[in-house]
Protein backbone atom coordinates (compact mmCIF):
# COMPACT_ATOMS: atom_id res chain seq x y z
CA UNK A 1 0.00 0.00 0.00
CA UNK A 2 1.80 3.27 -1.21
CA UNK A 3 0.31 5.36 1.67
CA UNK A 4 2.99 8.85 0.62
CA UNK A 5 0.88 8.39 -2.92
CA UNK A 6 -2.78 8.14 -1.85
CA UNK A 7 -2.29 11.56 0.78
CA UNK A 8 -1.10 13.15 -1.74
CA UNK A 9 -4.48 11.54 -3.95
CA UNK A 10 -6.90 12.71 -0.80
CA UNK A 11 -5.31 16.27 -0.90
CA UNK A 12 -6.11 16.67 -4.41
CA UNK A 13 -9.86 15.65 -3.80
CA UNK A 14 -9.77 18.72 -1.09
CA UNK A 15 -8.41 21.28 -4.15
CA UNK A 16 -10.66 20.18 -6.39
CA UNK A 17 -13.64 20.25 -4.35
CA UNK A 18 -15.37 23.13 -3.06
CA UNK A 19 -16.37 22.92 0.49
CA UNK A 20 -14.36 19.73 1.90
CA UNK A 21 -12.17 20.30 4.61
CA UNK A 22 -10.53 16.64 5.35
CA UNK A 23 -10.40 13.04 3.58
CA UNK A 24 -9.70 10.05 5.27
CA UNK A 25 -8.96 6.69 4.04
CA UNK A 26 -9.77 3.92 6.67
CA UNK A 27 -9.86 -0.07 7.11
CA UNK A 28 -13.64 -1.20 7.12
CA UNK A 29 -12.59 -2.67 10.74
CA UNK A 30 -12.48 1.12 11.91
CA UNK A 31 -8.30 2.47 11.64
CA UNK A 32 -7.25 4.88 9.88
CA UNK A 33 -4.72 4.17 6.80
CA UNK A 34 -3.89 7.52 5.52
CA UNK A 35 -5.59 11.50 5.78
CA UNK A 36 -5.18 14.69 4.64
CA UNK A 37 -2.55 16.79 6.64
CA UNK A 38 -5.17 19.26 8.06
CA UNK A 39 -6.90 16.75 10.32
CA UNK A 40 -5.68 16.07 13.22
CA UNK A 41 -4.09 12.35 14.75
CA UNK A 42 -6.78 11.97 17.15
CA UNK A 43 -9.63 13.55 14.86
CA UNK A 44 -8.66 11.00 12.15
CA UNK A 45 -8.46 7.78 15.11
CA UNK A 46 -12.16 8.82 15.80
CA UNK A 47 -13.09 9.75 12.14
CA UNK A 48 -11.95 5.91 11.18
CA UNK A 49 -13.90 4.74 14.01
CA UNK A 50 -17.55 6.49 13.05
CA UNK A 51 -16.96 6.17 9.20
CA UNK A 52 -16.64 2.16 9.79
CA UNK A 53 -19.48 2.27 12.03
CA UNK A 54 -21.56 4.42 9.66
CA UNK A 55 -20.87 1.79 6.61
CA UNK A 56 -21.54 -0.98 8.52
CA UNK A 57 -24.95 -0.10 10.12
CA UNK A 58 -25.62 1.41 6.41
CA UNK A 59 -25.41 -2.32 4.99
CA UNK A 60 -27.48 -3.67 7.85
CA UNK A 61 -29.98 -1.64 6.51
CA UNK A 62 -29.04 -2.31 2.51
CA UNK A 63 -29.26 -6.35 4.12
CA UNK A 64 -32.80 -5.70 5.14
CA UNK A 65 -34.52 -3.16 2.80
CA UNK A 66 -32.08 -3.51 -0.25
CA UNK A 67 -32.51 -4.87 -3.51
CA UNK A 68 -30.06 -7.41 -2.61
CA UNK A 69 -27.34 -6.43 -4.87
CA UNK A 70 -25.74 -6.16 -0.82
CA UNK A 71 -23.99 -3.14 -1.27
CA UNK A 72 -23.75 0.79 0.36
CA UNK A 73 -22.75 3.42 -2.54
CA UNK A 74 -22.96 6.22 0.21
CA UNK A 75 -23.47 7.33 3.33
CA UNK A 76 -23.63 10.65 3.72
CA UNK A 77 -24.67 12.54 7.47
CA UNK A 78 -25.73 16.16 7.55
CA UNK A 79 -25.25 18.14 10.37
CA UNK A 80 -25.09 21.83 11.59
CA UNK A 81 -21.54 23.22 10.49
CA UNK A 82 -21.14 20.17 7.68
CA UNK A 83 -21.40 17.17 5.96
CA UNK A 84 -20.08 13.53 6.25
CA UNK A 85 -19.90 11.69 2.95
CA UNK A 86 -18.33 8.24 3.54
CA UNK A 87 -17.92 5.54 -0.12
CA UNK A 88 -16.36 2.47 -0.11
CA UNK A 89 -13.04 2.27 -1.82
CA UNK A 90 -12.44 -1.43 -2.01
CA UNK A 91 -9.59 -3.69 -1.09
CA UNK A 92 -11.56 -3.70 2.89
CA UNK A 93 -11.13 0.16 2.92
CA UNK A 94 -13.77 3.12 3.04
CA UNK A 95 -13.09 6.82 2.04
CA UNK A 96 -14.74 9.20 4.39
CA UNK A 97 -14.66 12.95 3.53
CA UNK A 98 -16.18 16.30 5.70
CA UNK A 99 -17.19 19.12 4.39
CA UNK A 100 -18.33 22.47 5.04
CA UNK A 101 -22.20 23.06 4.78
CA UNK A 102 -21.41 25.13 1.79
CA UNK A 103 -20.58 21.95 -0.01
CA UNK A 104 -22.33 20.43 -3.34
CA UNK A 105 -23.24 17.51 -1.91
CA UNK A 106 -23.37 16.40 -5.65
CA UNK A 107 -19.86 16.77 -6.79
CA UNK A 108 -18.36 15.95 -3.72
CA UNK A 109 -20.31 12.26 -4.04
CA UNK A 110 -18.67 12.55 -7.86
CA UNK A 111 -15.18 13.14 -6.89
CA UNK A 112 -14.93 10.81 -4.36
CA UNK A 113 -16.06 8.49 -6.95
CA UNK A 114 -13.87 9.11 -9.05
CA UNK A 115 -10.88 8.97 -6.84
CA UNK A 116 -11.50 5.63 -5.47
CA UNK A 117 -11.55 4.33 -8.66
CA UNK A 118 -7.73 6.30 -8.60
CA UNK A 119 -6.72 5.12 -5.22
CA UNK A 120 -7.40 1.24 -6.78
CA UNK A 121 -4.24 0.30 -7.29
CA UNK A 122 -2.43 1.75 -4.64
CA UNK A 123 -5.00 0.37 -1.82
CA UNK A 124 -3.97 -3.23 -3.51
CA UNK A 125 -0.55 -2.43 -3.56
CA UNK A 126 1.22 -4.81 -1.23
CA UNK A 127 3.42 -3.56 1.68
CA UNK A 128 6.57 -3.21 0.45
CA UNK A 129 9.92 -3.42 2.97
CA UNK A 130 11.83 0.19 3.12
CA UNK A 131 14.43 -0.82 0.62
CA UNK A 132 12.43 -3.52 -1.49
CA UNK A 133 12.54 -0.86 -4.49
CA UNK A 134 13.84 -3.18 -6.96
CA UNK B 1 -32.51 -16.02 6.07
CA UNK B 2 -34.92 -15.56 8.55
CA UNK B 3 -34.06 -18.69 11.08
CA UNK B 4 -36.06 -17.67 14.10
CA UNK B 5 -37.20 -19.47 17.06
CA UNK B 6 -39.18 -18.34 19.67
CA UNK B 7 -39.23 -18.91 23.61
CA UNK B 8 -42.85 -18.06 23.79
CA UNK B 9 -45.73 -19.68 22.64
CA UNK B 10 -47.36 -16.59 20.99
CA UNK B 11 -50.68 -17.34 22.00
CA UNK B 12 -52.41 -14.44 19.62
CA UNK B 13 -52.16 -13.84 16.32
CA UNK B 14 -49.79 -10.28 15.85
CA UNK B 15 -52.02 -7.77 17.04
CA UNK B 16 -49.35 -6.54 19.36
CA UNK B 17 -46.30 -7.36 17.37
CA UNK B 18 -43.57 -4.30 16.47
CA UNK B 19 -41.13 -2.74 18.23
CA UNK B 20 -41.51 -0.65 21.44
CA UNK B 21 -40.79 2.62 19.63
CA UNK B 22 -36.54 3.84 19.63
CA UNK B 23 -34.14 1.22 21.27
CA UNK B 24 -32.99 4.43 22.76
CA UNK B 25 -36.03 5.26 24.77
CA UNK B 26 -37.52 1.33 25.60
CA UNK B 27 -38.87 2.04 29.03
CA UNK B 28 -41.38 -0.47 30.41
CA UNK B 29 -44.81 -0.22 29.43
CA UNK B 30 -44.95 0.39 25.97
CA UNK B 31 -48.23 2.29 25.71
CA UNK B 32 -48.68 2.44 21.80
CA UNK B 33 -49.40 -0.89 19.75
CA UNK B 34 -48.57 -0.57 16.36
CA UNK B 35 -50.03 -2.94 13.15
CA UNK B 36 -49.56 -5.89 12.72
CA UNK B 37 -45.92 -6.87 10.69
CA UNK B 38 -45.75 -8.68 7.31
CA UNK B 39 -42.20 -9.91 8.34
CA UNK B 40 -41.36 -13.86 9.10
CA UNK B 41 -40.54 -12.64 13.19
CA UNK B 42 -42.31 -14.43 15.64
CA UNK B 43 -44.82 -12.28 17.09
CA UNK B 44 -44.76 -10.44 20.13
CA UNK B 45 -47.55 -11.92 22.92
CA UNK B 46 -50.45 -8.91 22.99
CA UNK B 47 -49.89 -8.85 26.97
CA UNK B 48 -45.84 -7.92 26.39
CA UNK B 49 -46.31 -4.85 29.03
CA UNK B 50 -42.36 -4.35 30.11
CA UNK B 51 -39.83 -4.08 26.95
CA UNK B 52 -36.50 -3.90 28.75
CA UNK B 53 -33.46 -2.17 27.11
CA UNK B 54 -30.23 -4.27 27.97
CA UNK B 55 -27.02 -3.52 27.61
CA UNK B 56 -23.94 -6.02 26.70
CA UNK B 57 -20.66 -4.83 27.86
CA UNK B 58 -17.17 -6.14 28.57
CA UNK B 59 -13.76 -6.34 27.04
CA UNK B 60 -12.61 -7.27 23.31
CA UNK B 61 -13.48 -10.48 22.87
CA UNK B 62 -15.12 -10.95 25.61
CA UNK B 63 -18.09 -12.58 23.68
CA UNK B 64 -20.71 -9.81 23.36
CA UNK B 65 -21.49 -10.50 19.96
CA UNK B 66 -21.61 -14.22 20.60
CA UNK B 67 -24.33 -13.59 23.76
CA UNK B 68 -26.46 -11.51 21.29
CA UNK B 69 -26.57 -13.95 18.66
CA UNK B 70 -26.86 -17.01 20.80
CA UNK B 71 -30.11 -15.19 22.61
CA UNK B 72 -31.71 -13.25 20.15
CA UNK B 73 -35.37 -14.51 18.05
CA UNK B 74 -34.82 -12.26 15.46
CA UNK B 75 -31.79 -12.48 13.15
CA UNK B 76 -29.67 -10.52 14.87
CA UNK B 77 -28.32 -7.12 13.35
CA UNK B 78 -24.70 -7.15 13.84
CA UNK B 79 -21.92 -4.79 12.93
CA UNK B 80 -19.22 -7.00 12.54
CA UNK B 81 -16.33 -6.37 10.28
CA UNK B 82 -13.57 -8.40 9.72
CA UNK B 83 -10.72 -7.55 11.54
CA UNK B 84 -7.62 -6.11 9.07
CA UNK B 85 -3.78 -5.79 8.88
CA UNK B 86 -3.87 -2.17 10.43
CA UNK B 87 -5.22 -3.65 13.12
CA UNK B 88 -2.04 -5.29 13.86
CA UNK B 89 -0.26 -4.29 17.28
CA UNK B 90 -3.86 -2.96 18.48
CA UNK B 91 -6.29 -5.38 18.48
CA UNK B 92 -4.77 -7.77 21.19
CA UNK B 93 -6.70 -11.30 19.76
CA UNK B 94 -4.77 -13.13 22.57
CA UNK B 95 -6.80 -16.04 24.16
CA UNK B 96 -9.37 -16.20 20.81
CA UNK B 97 -6.53 -16.60 17.85
CA UNK B 98 -10.34 -18.15 16.09
CA UNK B 99 -11.26 -14.34 16.28
CA UNK B 100 -11.31 -12.83 12.62
CA UNK B 101 -14.05 -10.23 13.30
CA UNK B 102 -14.89 -7.44 15.56
CA UNK B 103 -17.97 -5.26 16.13
CA UNK B 104 -17.62 -1.76 14.67
CA UNK B 105 -21.13 -0.35 16.21
CA UNK B 106 -23.29 -2.22 18.34
CA UNK B 107 -25.07 -5.67 18.33
CA UNK B 108 -28.47 -5.80 18.85
CA UNK B 109 -31.32 -9.19 20.01
CA UNK B 110 -34.52 -9.51 21.02
CA UNK B 111 -35.29 -12.09 23.11
CA UNK B 112 -39.23 -12.78 25.01
CA UNK B 113 -38.42 -13.65 28.40
CA UNK B 114 -42.28 -14.59 30.01
CA UNK B 115 -45.40 -13.22 28.66
CA UNK B 116 -45.19 -10.27 29.66
CA UNK B 117 -40.91 -9.35 29.15
CA UNK B 118 -38.99 -8.47 26.03
CA UNK B 119 -35.60 -7.85 26.11
CA UNK B 120 -33.87 -5.62 23.73
CA UNK B 121 -30.33 -6.54 24.05
CA UNK B 122 -27.71 -4.04 22.76
CA UNK B 123 -24.28 -4.91 22.48
CA UNK B 124 -21.60 -2.74 23.01
CA UNK B 125 -18.70 -3.16 20.19
CA UNK B 126 -15.48 -4.09 23.00
CA UNK B 127 -12.15 -1.99 21.18
CA UNK B 128 -11.62 1.58 22.97
CA UNK B 129 -11.93 3.28 19.69
CA UNK B 130 -15.82 2.35 19.78
CA UNK B 131 -16.47 3.21 23.52
CA UNK B 132 -17.78 6.67 22.20
CA UNK B 133 -20.76 4.84 20.92
CA UNK B 134 -21.79 3.49 24.67
CA UNK B 135 -22.83 6.51 26.00
CA UNK B 136 -25.92 6.23 23.58
CA UNK B 137 -26.64 2.00 24.24
CA UNK B 138 -26.45 3.03 27.93
CA UNK B 139 -29.54 5.40 27.73
CA UNK B 140 -32.25 4.15 28.71
CA UNK B 141 -31.14 0.83 29.40
CA UNK B 142 -32.52 -0.79 32.71
CA UNK B 143 -29.34 -2.44 33.09
CA UNK B 144 -26.32 -4.30 31.73
CA UNK B 145 -24.13 -8.00 31.57
CA UNK B 146 -20.47 -7.26 32.24
CA UNK B 147 -19.40 -10.47 30.15
CA UNK B 148 -15.69 -11.23 31.19
CA UNK B 149 -13.33 -13.37 30.08
CA UNK B 150 -10.77 -14.47 33.06
CA UNK B 151 -7.89 -14.35 30.57
CA UNK B 152 -8.25 -10.82 30.49
CA UNK B 153 -10.36 -9.61 33.49
CA UNK B 154 -8.63 -6.17 33.14
CA UNK B 155 -10.46 -5.50 29.90
CA UNK B 156 -13.29 -5.34 31.89
CA UNK B 157 -12.63 -2.62 34.41
CA UNK B 158 -13.68 0.04 32.58
CA UNK B 159 -16.92 -1.42 31.72
CA UNK B 160 -17.10 -1.73 35.81
CA UNK B 161 -16.06 1.48 36.10
CA UNK B 162 -18.46 3.14 33.83
CA UNK B 163 -21.59 1.50 35.08
CA UNK B 164 -20.97 1.88 38.52
CA UNK B 165 -19.95 5.78 38.00
CA UNK B 166 -23.63 6.07 36.09
CA UNK B 167 -25.40 4.14 38.74
CA UNK B 168 -26.78 1.73 36.13
CA UNK B 169 -27.94 -2.13 38.01
CA UNK B 170 -25.68 -4.67 36.34
CA UNK B 171 -24.46 -8.04 36.90
CA UNK B 172 -21.44 -9.85 35.91
CA UNK B 173 -21.22 -12.91 33.97
CA UNK B 174 -18.03 -15.17 33.24
CA UNK B 175 -17.57 -16.57 29.92
CA UNK B 176 -16.15 -19.90 30.22
CA UNK B 177 -13.72 -20.10 27.77
CA UNK B 178 -13.00 -24.05 29.26
CA UNK B 179 -9.48 -22.26 30.58
CA UNK B 180 -10.03 -21.79 34.06
CA UNK B 181 -10.63 -23.41 37.59
CA UNK B 182 -11.14 -20.20 39.07
CA UNK B 183 -14.21 -20.29 41.24
CA UNK B 184 -16.92 -17.60 41.00
CA UNK B 185 -15.07 -16.62 44.01
CA UNK B 186 -11.95 -15.84 42.77
CA UNK B 187 -13.08 -13.90 40.22
CA UNK B 188 -15.23 -11.77 42.48
CA UNK B 189 -12.11 -11.50 44.14
CA UNK B 190 -10.13 -10.08 41.47
CA UNK B 191 -12.61 -8.17 40.38
CA UNK B 192 -12.97 -6.78 43.29
CA UNK B 193 -17.04 -6.48 42.72
CA UNK B 194 -19.44 -5.33 45.27
CA UNK B 195 -20.88 -8.53 47.22
CA UNK B 196 -24.23 -7.04 46.27
CA UNK B 197 -23.68 -7.23 42.17
CA UNK B 198 -24.42 -10.82 41.12
CA UNK B 199 -21.72 -12.77 39.09
CA UNK B 200 -22.59 -15.86 37.30
CA UNK B 201 -20.93 -18.54 34.70
CA UNK B 202 -21.85 -18.80 31.11
CA UNK B 203 -21.09 -20.56 27.71
CA UNK B 204 -21.61 -17.16 25.51
CA UNK B 205 -22.47 -19.96 22.30
CA UNK B 206 -25.49 -21.94 24.46
CA UNK B 207 -28.72 -20.25 23.94
CA UNK B 208 -29.76 -21.17 27.22
CA UNK B 209 -26.75 -20.11 29.42
CA UNK B 210 -27.08 -16.95 27.62
CA UNK B 211 -30.28 -16.87 28.55
CA UNK B 212 -29.69 -16.99 32.03
CA UNK B 213 -27.64 -13.96 32.05
CA UNK B 214 -30.51 -12.11 31.37
CA UNK B 215 -32.62 -13.84 33.22
CA UNK B 216 -30.07 -12.92 35.90
CA UNK B 217 -29.90 -9.67 35.12
CA UNK B 218 -34.14 -9.11 35.40
CA UNK B 219 -34.23 -10.36 38.90
CA UNK B 220 -31.48 -8.39 39.86
CA UNK B 221 -33.29 -5.55 38.33
CA UNK B 222 -36.78 -6.02 40.11
CA UNK B 223 -34.68 -6.64 43.55
CA UNK B 224 -33.24 -3.42 43.23
CA UNK B 225 -36.79 -1.73 42.34
CA UNK B 226 -38.52 -3.51 44.99
CA UNK B 227 -35.86 -2.51 47.64
CA UNK B 228 -35.91 0.78 46.75
CA UNK B 229 -39.83 0.83 47.60
CA UNK B 230 -39.44 -0.46 50.39
N1 LIG C 1 -14.76 -21.42 23.88
C1 LIG C 1 -15.60 -20.39 23.84
N2 LIG C 1 -15.47 -19.49 22.84
C2 LIG C 1 -16.31 -18.44 22.81
C3 LIG C 1 -17.30 -18.24 23.81
N3 LIG C 1 -17.95 -17.09 23.55
C4 LIG C 1 -17.37 -16.58 22.43
N4 LIG C 1 -16.40 -17.40 21.97
C5 LIG C 1 -15.53 -17.15 20.83
O1 LIG C 1 -14.73 -16.04 21.18
C6 LIG C 1 -14.56 -15.16 20.10
C7 LIG C 1 -14.99 -13.75 20.47
O2 LIG C 1 -16.38 -13.63 20.49
P1 LIG C 1 -17.18 -12.30 20.10
O3 LIG C 1 -18.60 -12.62 20.43
O4 LIG C 1 -16.88 -11.80 18.75
O5 LIG C 1 -16.61 -11.26 21.14
P2 LIG C 1 -17.05 -9.73 21.33
O6 LIG C 1 -17.03 -9.49 22.82
O7 LIG C 1 -18.31 -9.43 20.65
O8 LIG C 1 -15.83 -8.97 20.65
P3 LIG C 1 -15.72 -7.43 20.17
O9 LIG C 1 -17.02 -7.01 19.64
O10 LIG C 1 -14.64 -7.45 19.13
O11 LIG C 1 -15.29 -6.68 21.39
C8 LIG C 1 -15.31 -15.76 18.94
O12 LIG C 1 -14.39 -16.41 18.12
C9 LIG C 1 -16.28 -16.74 19.60
O13 LIG C 1 -16.55 -17.84 18.77
C10 LIG C 1 -17.42 -19.22 24.84
O14 LIG C 1 -18.26 -19.15 25.73
N5 LIG C 1 -16.54 -20.27 24.81
MG1 LIG D 1 -18.72 -8.01 19.30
Amino acid sequence: MDLDKLTWLLEGLLERTPGTRHALVLSRDGLKLCHSAGLRTDSADHLAAIAAGVQSLAHSASVEFGDGAGGVRQAMAEFYGGLLFIVEAGHGAHLAVITSAEAEPGLVGHNMNELVEQMGEYLSTPVRAATGTA
Amino acid sequence: MHSTTSESPAPEPPSGSGPPGPPSGAGPSSGARQPASDDAHPPLPATAEQALKIAVVGGFGAGKTTLVRSVSEIRPLSTEETMTRAGDGIDDTDGVEAKHSTTVAFDFGRITLDATSVLYVFGAPGQERFWFLWDRLFSGSLGAVVLVDTRRLEDSWYAIDRLEAQGTPFIVAHNDFGDTDHTLEQVRAALDLDPGVPLVRCDARVRASAKQVLIALVRHVRSLVCEGSR
